[in-house]
């Protein structure tokens, strides 16, 4: 057997394992069915409107999340600005930021919006700033998708069409030119922003404590989730089970749209390797327009930052450097800051040493089995994006079900928590080399081959030296999902001796915060976060091929 | 030396540096096998537990054990969690499983015996169970706390039974906690459910109350957190970020107000409500689980956590009254004076364990 089949077969199981044994553990314990269940929803307090709310909040964030994105991947990838890499790093950093800080950005944000407008926020007000911050966190999917193409399009293309009858006005250009061209990518981008809205965890439960969409019912109710004590896990069981079903099957739909969408997307013929984009200066419309942006992203950031020297006393809020003092000496925290970066950075390292070589390989099939079975490729490609989409409660139950119960030593090992981090980060490992190979010229493969080049040395000397760049973007971005990971770690990390520094922070966030030191101590550990990503995508940045064939 | 040879030896390098870091990396995670012996113990307990790294290496420092904790949510969480690794050895002593829960956990018999001295405690402590499988370390009482700015401001009579929170002038300000997702929210749940089956009024239960309830806005939060932080008026969330400030009333502990005190410099809106019968005794235990073979390290732990040394400071540590003897919470900027010791409502451990199931479903339906 072939090691990429053992890879792929490999996944598949890796993936499925722990959803099995989650579902089967629960439907031991659950008495009713699925859709009684689910009949049922409306009529408990747990899981009142949540089936409702969870559509409308991710319909709705992606709805915004395209408002906002579209015009900046236009203006990114149809205008050369001065720091324009320095410019795709800040509106990519939010995609990779913990999502309990981006939580506590936009709350510091309100807080200050509502002293400045002298108003105290309602829960309407509460809905469309959690809009805002899933508009925020997944800006950077559209853009992604949207602006590699958008900077590769010859503009001699466009010029022509300016010709025609149809492409007089700029309505009638975007609706016969750029729309054609460009729905695959930003449906494919849409699609995903919906998924990701749609499993959004950290954001609904402190932005709109009020509601509850699946995923924190899920959350809520693990505790007793599939466990052998009937008279308390029987209710907890049943509605996970629904809610983990209703999930899995939505979020299967739109990622098989996405995937068959971005497969209509290669093959387009009007880009050109050369950098059409025009320079235009920051004092312009244009340029204001992408400043205000700026500050879109940078705000929650920033108050995030100012909220870690701000420390109450005595009834009032002064500066302090307390927060940042207990974050590195671990004061108030199981571990110090140091203690919990070295960790994180040891599993981001063995997350890309392991993550890239398995992505790789995962990539490959795909790109191999587009030629020979398109249908198996696109059930692949979804397969790949399915562990982004899954509950972390679902796959938290999975493995601590399924080892605790029959391997508990293996529960605790130091490996365990880097299986999440590999569940999370191999999908962009594919998402950012499939389109580098599809756009590879395969005649050089050939050529070596003929040559007489094995499969190693064209690997070697040919197709990694090409997808260089691809690869250090990758390796980028698998370092930094790993470092700010959250979800899976919070379920399984929490049963290991290792503290990553957002397992730290959810640590100091998750206690009463009688004790004033601990929310600035945490918004210090998160800072740190902030700047080591921040640093890592702006050095990273410039290795980005130009057009990557306009996926992640 | 040409190009090309200079590219292959640059390859090697980053080769061999690759596999020096692949065969490095592991290793510098340590694996937990090599800290397996009877001096190490492996606790599970509830995220808010105040014990730090600084008092556990005093400990280790006396008894040459050293201790490890794994953080697993509220006390449910400690309790599935040990429900869910018995027998296997995983963790070796479960701390934070509270008398609400205690019935549970008996029933589905997950604990050893321990060896400690019940002489020195005190009555409260020992009042909901006084074997040896469970041992307290804290006390506190969950009761309603409420804004005193919002009463004496809006000239509204202090409540006096759990009925007046359904009056108009408390619609949609007064915060609690789901019963099924926090324990203190439970507590005060199950405060509810004898308070109302012992009251004057026989015609009325718990599930008229809590419908009441639903039809005046009462505002059910996922945890005690959400409740205090962000919706309650008189607490320290007012200085937190996206503080909401909607409920002038809150479920917490009776020595809530004194905490506030100890932090504010001896000044506090929020007070303690005593509604005789309508708080509910929280006790939190620790206990030596099944499967673990490290009784004399597990004792040695407990007798510390029960020692004068530490148990006298839980107030501090732990926000919580010390279990033991002739200790209470310390006096220091009024947090003594701040805080209230209720007539609590009196329900047996047992009592709980078989009905709870059928209390929080009627819960779940009153409240949709």
């Amino acid at each position: 057997m072939k090691v990429r089949n053992l890879v792929v077969i490999s996944w598949i199981i890796l993936v499925i394992l722990p959803l099995i044994l989650a579902w089967n553990q629960l439907n031991v314990v659950a008495e009713r069915n699925i859709f009684e269940i689910i009949l049922d929803f409306n009529n408990k307090f747990q899981t009142k409107n949540s089936i409702f709310f969870t559509f409308i909040v991710a319909f709705f964030s992606m709805i915004l999340t395209l408002i906002i994105g579209l015009p900046l991947a236009w203006n990114l990838g149809r205008y050369k600005w001065r720091y324009h890499n320095f410019l795709r790093s800040i509106f990519t950093v939010p995609f990779v930021m913990p999502s309990i800080l981006v939580a506590m950005g936009f709350l510091a944000l309100l807080d200050f919006l509502d002293i400045l407008i002298n108003h105290n926020h309602s829960d309407e007000t509460r809905f469309y700033t959690l809009l805002f911050a899933h508009a925020w966190f997944n800006v950077a999917l559209v853009i992604r998708f949207c602006e590699p193409l958008l900077s590769t399009i010859d503009r001699s293309y466009e010029e022509a069409c300016r010709l025609l009858p149809s492409g007089k006005t700029k309505i009638s250009r975007l609706r016969y030119f750029w729309l054609p061209l460009m729905w695959p990518n930003i449906a494919a981008s849409s699609a995903l922003v919906f998924v990701f809205s749609f499993t959004s965890f950290a954001l609904v439960k402190f932005i709109t404590p009020a509601e509850r969409n699946l995923e924190v019912v899920m959350a809520n109710q693990s505790e007793w989730a599939g466990l052998p004590v009937p008279s308390l896990s029987r209710v907890p069981s049943e509605i996970v089970l629904a809610s983990s079903t209703i999930q899995l099957i939505t979020i299967l739909l739109a990622l098989s749209i996405a995937s068959w969408l971005q497969s209509q997307s290669s093959g387009f013929h009007l880009l050109s390797l050369k950098d059409g984009r025009i320079r235009v200066p920051f004092k312009s419309l244009r340029g204001v327009y992408l400043l205000l942006m700026v500050m879109f992203i940078v705000s929650p950031m920033i108050s995030l930052i100012s909220s870690s020297f701000m420390i109450r006393e005595n009834g009032s809020m002064i500066f302090s450097l307390q927060g940042w003092e207990s974050a590195f000496s671990g004061s108030h925290s199981p571990t110090n800051a140091y203690e919990s970066l070295k960790s994180s950075v040891e599993y981001a390292v063995l997350t890309v040493l392991f993550s890239l070589p398995l992505g790789f390989l995962l990539a490959e099939s795909i790109f191999n089995l587009e030629k020979t079975n398109p249908k198996f490729a696109t059930f692949l490609d979804v397969f790949v994006m399915l562990p982004l989409a899954l509950s972390a409660v679902m796959v938290g139950l999975g493995v601590l079900l399924g080892l605790m119960r029959t391997e508990p030593d293996l529960a605790r090992s130091w490996w365990i928590p880097l299986y999440g981090h590999l569940m999370l980060t191999t999908p962009f490992v594919v998402r950012v080399l499939l389109p580098a190979m599809r756009n590879l010229n395969p005649h050089l493969d050939e050529a070596a081959a003929l040559l007489g080049a094995n499969y190693l040395k064209r690997l070697i000397s040919i197709r990694l030296c090409l997808l260089k760049p691809s690869i250090i973007v990758a390796c980028s971005l698998v370092f930094a999902i790993s470092l700010g990971e959250f979800g899976a770690s919070w379920v399984v990390l929490r049963f290991t001796e290792y503290t990553t520094l957002p397992v730290m922070i959810g640590d100091l966030l998750s206690r009463p915060g009688y004790d004033p030191i601990l929310r600035p101590a945490a918004n210090a550990a998160g800072t740190i976060l902030l700047l080591i990503t921040l640093v890592l995508f702006i050095s990273v940045e410039r290795f980005r091929p130009l057009g990557s064939g306009g996926e992640f | 030396m040409p190009a090309e040879e200079k590219n292959m030896y640059r390859r090697k390098a980053l080769t061999i540096c690759l596999i020096m870091i692949c065969s490095l990396l592991p290793g510098c995670i340590e694996d937990t096998d090599t800290v397996e012996n009877d001096n190490h113990l492996s606790i599970i307990s509830y995220d808010a537990f105040g014990i730090t790294q600084e008092h556990l290496d005093q400990f280790t420092n006396q008894s040459g054990i050293s201790v490890e904790i794994t953080r697993a949510g509220d006390a449910g969480g400690v309790l599935s969690t040990a429900i869910q690794t018995k027998d296997s050895g995983l963790f070796d002593l479960a701390i934070g499983i509270d008398n609400s829960y205690l019935g549970t956990a008996l029933e589905a018999n997950i604990f050893q015996p321990l060896e400690i001295d019940r002489s020195i405690f005190s009555s409260r402590a020992l009042s909901s169970y006084d074997g040896n499988l469970a041992i307290p370390f804290d006390v506190g009482s969950v009761c309603i706390n409420y804004d005193s700015n919002y009463v004496d401001g809006e000239n509204i009579t202090v409540p006096t039974s759990l009925w007046n929170f359904t009056e108009p002038e408390w619609e949609g300000k007064f915060a609690v906690q789901n019963p099924r997702t926090s324990s203190p929210g439970r507590a005060f749940f199950i405060a509810t459910v004898d308070y109302f089956s012992k009251d004057n009024d026989s015609q009325t239960n718990y599930v008229d109350w809590w419908k009441s309830m639903y039809s005046n806005n009462v505002i059910v939060t996922d945890g005690w957190t959400t409740s205090y932080e962000t919706h309650y008026s008189g607490g320290y969330g007012q200085w937190s970020d996206g503080f909401i400030g909607d409920a002038h009333a809150v479920v917490s502990y009776c020595h809530s107000p004194g905490v506030e005190a100890y932090y504010g410099g001896n000044w506090t809106t929020s007070v303690a409500l005593n509604i005789e019968g309508a708080s509910f005794p929280q006790i939190e235990y620790i206990s030596f689980l099944y499967g673990s073979e490290k009784s004399s390290s597990a004792n040695i732990f407990v007798n510390w956590l029960v020692s004068e040394e530490i148990n006298s400071q839980m107030s501090t540590i732990n926000w919580m009254y010390p279990a033991i003897e002739g200790w209470g919470i310390i006096e220091d900027s009024g947090y003594r004076w701040h805080s209230v010791v209720p007539i609590d409502c009196d329900i047996q451990i047992s009592q709980i364990d078989s009905n709870i199931s059928s209390w929080l479903d009627a819960w779940d339906t009153a409240m949709a």
